[in-house]
């Protein structure tokens, strides 16, 4: 596979968790649990296709599954808190995943081997059966999901919670479904990109899935904008890309990438892809169009 | 390791999490934002202590209190440094730009020195060590043996934690910090000067958090460039524990993690103790997000 092939794909598994962090913020709230559902995806449909021979569309529709229930059980109690302390009970959660596939194991034989999560050593020899253009079908369903979203009721019910779930409440809004929704919605594209992850990659451990990997989700989300789903993707693009165009600075290009973020944040704490600059953008297009 | 032996050295050692924790919450308390790059202040404190020791080439008590106080300078001055950077042109926006500056400010300080570790010849690219006098001094207690550093690290954090209290409970600066604790816009009716609090809140806790390093340093021997992103989220536990924004929750807290951390070692596989943590850490937000040693219900957001 080629270079380009392969930092599309990379960049396809980003836009998707950024994507997923991003559905959960859309509803006001700040979730750092998605590489936990991304785990859970990626080791449940690992399972189904290389234990279980099961193709690979029906173990990422059950992945997506597992997680979407998982993330109403876990969004549920996570009502009752919000910003900073919902973010920490959510990392809570994301390490105890990680830490419970550590200890993971369920090994069968297949064939003549022994196949199955292995503890420490992680999971080897997950089939690969993930083809870039699945990762990019994944991506632009993903995105068509969400241009229907913002058309429609439920996406204007998000956004109502977002700005004031008192007021939203007081319109007639199920608070409680709203939220639970997002977050199981969040959750299920977690767990479906981490099922291509795995499927993908052909070797997983629970290290992938660490603290690390939640700063740099999060990272996606804040540099690209809260205001609209364009931001996740242009800022899971930009921070894929970044690191690749600084190889000619060979070891300062990780610190300049440290740099880079926290200079863009200052110029722009709303993200790259805020409201202002949407509307700058919408009233161009369609300035264009009036003039033709 | 016997049961007692384990919980000893687990509480003695907890003082280092106390001291993390502290100044996490400390600076919580006053602007209501995480630190994200507490964690790499506490890694570039630990360096700075070592390459005294390294340069000094001996390890005599002196050579040991010199480093602890450069670590405890190298601490405050980056604390300044992190807030004038990270926090103070976003004053006002969402709690999220400052997450973000924060985690940028980590990713270049850790790998500005996983760079540093590579070409400085005094360091080791792996591992650089932190020598003291104390590495291999133990004392026995009966039938328990206990470590002399973690009984020295225990000391100086209690110490440390005194001072401290004096200073918030006593002094014209510490109290203000209360003050704008409780609210921002009365204590500057009061005319208390908010950023300049917020600014010395910073120096605090950044200079505990160089303390911790060279402590933690010094116990385990090495430090490397990744050794606080661990620690960052048991500080997490710790803080969520004593209630955000709550020090004296943060001192209790940080030696029952020490201990329980220790005690889930010697009872439990070791990869488990974490799952543990933040088990609490969930149930805790969950449940009394408030934290477990208040009364006080505190904001949610």
């Amino acid at each position: 596979m080629g270079y380009q092939t392969t930092l599309l794909c990379i960049i396809g598994f980003n836009v998707l968790l950024g994507l997923s962090v991003y559905i959960t913020l859309a509803t006001g709230q700040f979730s750092l649990a998605q590489v936990g559902f991304w785990a859970i995806g990626a080791y449940s449909s690992a399972i189904l296709t290389t234990i279980y021979d099961w193709p690979l569309l029906p173990s990422l529709i059950m992945a997506g599954l597992i997680c979407g229930v998982i993330g109403a059980g876990v969004g549920y109690p996570c009502l009752r808190i919000r910003g900073i302390y919902l973010a920490l009970a959510t990392l809570g959660f994301s390490e105890m995943v990680r830490v419970f596939f550590l200890n993971f194991r369920f090994q069968k034989m297949v064939g003549d081997t022994l196949i199955g999560p292995e503890g420490v050593l992680g999971f080897r020899y997950i089939k690969v059966l993930t083809e870039p253009w699945h990762i990019y079908c994944m991506v632009i369903l993903t995105i068509i999901f969400f241009l229907l979203l913002e058309r429609s009721r439920l996406g204007l019910a998000f956004k109502a919670v977002q700005e004031d779930d008192l007021a939203a409440n007081s319109a007639g809004i199920n608070i409680v479904f709203t939220k639970v929704l997002a977050f199981s919605i969040g959750a299920g594209i977690a767990g479906i990109g981490g099922g291509l992850y795995a499927n993908y990659m052909s070797y997983i451990t629970s290290q992938d899935f660490a603290f690390n990997m939640t700063l740099v989700a999060v990272l996606y989300v804040g540099l690209g904008g809260i205001d609209s789903f364009y931001g996740p993707i242009v800022g899971a693009i930009i921070l894929t890309i970044l690191p690749e165009y600084l190889r000619f600075l060979e070891e300062y290009r990780m610190m300049l990438y440290g740099g880079l973020v926290v200079v863009i944040t200052i110029f722009r704490p709303k993200g790259l892809i805020d409201r202002e600059l949407l509307d700058r953008l919408k009233t161009a297009v369609l300035r264009r169009i009036v003039s033709i | 390791m016997s049961i007692i032996e384990s919980l000893i050295n687990g509480i003695l050692f907890g003082g280092t999490y106390s001291l993390v924790a502290i100044g996490f919450t400390l600076i919580f308390g006053v602007i209501h934002r995480l630190n994200v790059a507490h964690g790499a202040t506490i890694m570039v404190s630990a360096y700075a202590g070592a390459t005294l020791t390294l340069l000094l080439g001996e390890s005599g008590y002196l050579v040991l209190i010199l480093a602890f106080l450069v670590s405890i300078s190298v601490g405050a001055g980056l604390g300044l440094i992190v807030e004038r950077i990270a926090f103070r042109p976003l004053r006002g926006a969402s709690y999220l730009a400052p997450f973000i500056t924060t985690i940028g400010v980590t990713i270049f300080l850790e790998e500005l020195f996983l760079h540093l570790a590579r070409i400085v010849p005094i360091f080791y690219p792996e591992y650089t060590p932190f020598h003291s006098p104390l590495e291999y001094m133990g004392i026995n207690l009966g039938t328990y043996y206990i470590r002399m550093v973690y009984l020295v690290i225990f000391i100086v954090s209690i110490l440390l934690m005194l001072i401290l209290h004096l200073w918030v409970t006593r002094s014209r600066m510490g109290r203000a910090m209360r003050v704008v604790e409780e609210n921002p816009e009365i204590a500057r009716l009061m005319g208390i000067h908010v950023v300049k609090t917020e600014v010395m809140a910073f120096v605090v806790a950044s200079a505990l958090a160089g303390a911790a390093g060279c402590l933690i340093g010094v116990s385990v021997g090495t430090i490397n460039p990744f050794m606080a992103s661990h620690l960052l989220l048991i500080s997490f536990v710790i803080i969520v524990m004593g209630g955000m924004g709550n020090m004296y929750g943060a001192m209790i807290g940080g030696i029952i993690v020490g201990a329980l951390e220790k005690l889930s070692v010697s009872l439990l596989s070791s990869s488990y103790r974490e799952a543990i943590l933040f088990a609490i850490l969930f149930a805790v937000l969950v449940i009394k997000p408030e934290g477990l040693f208040s009364h006080r219900a505190q904001k949610r957001d």
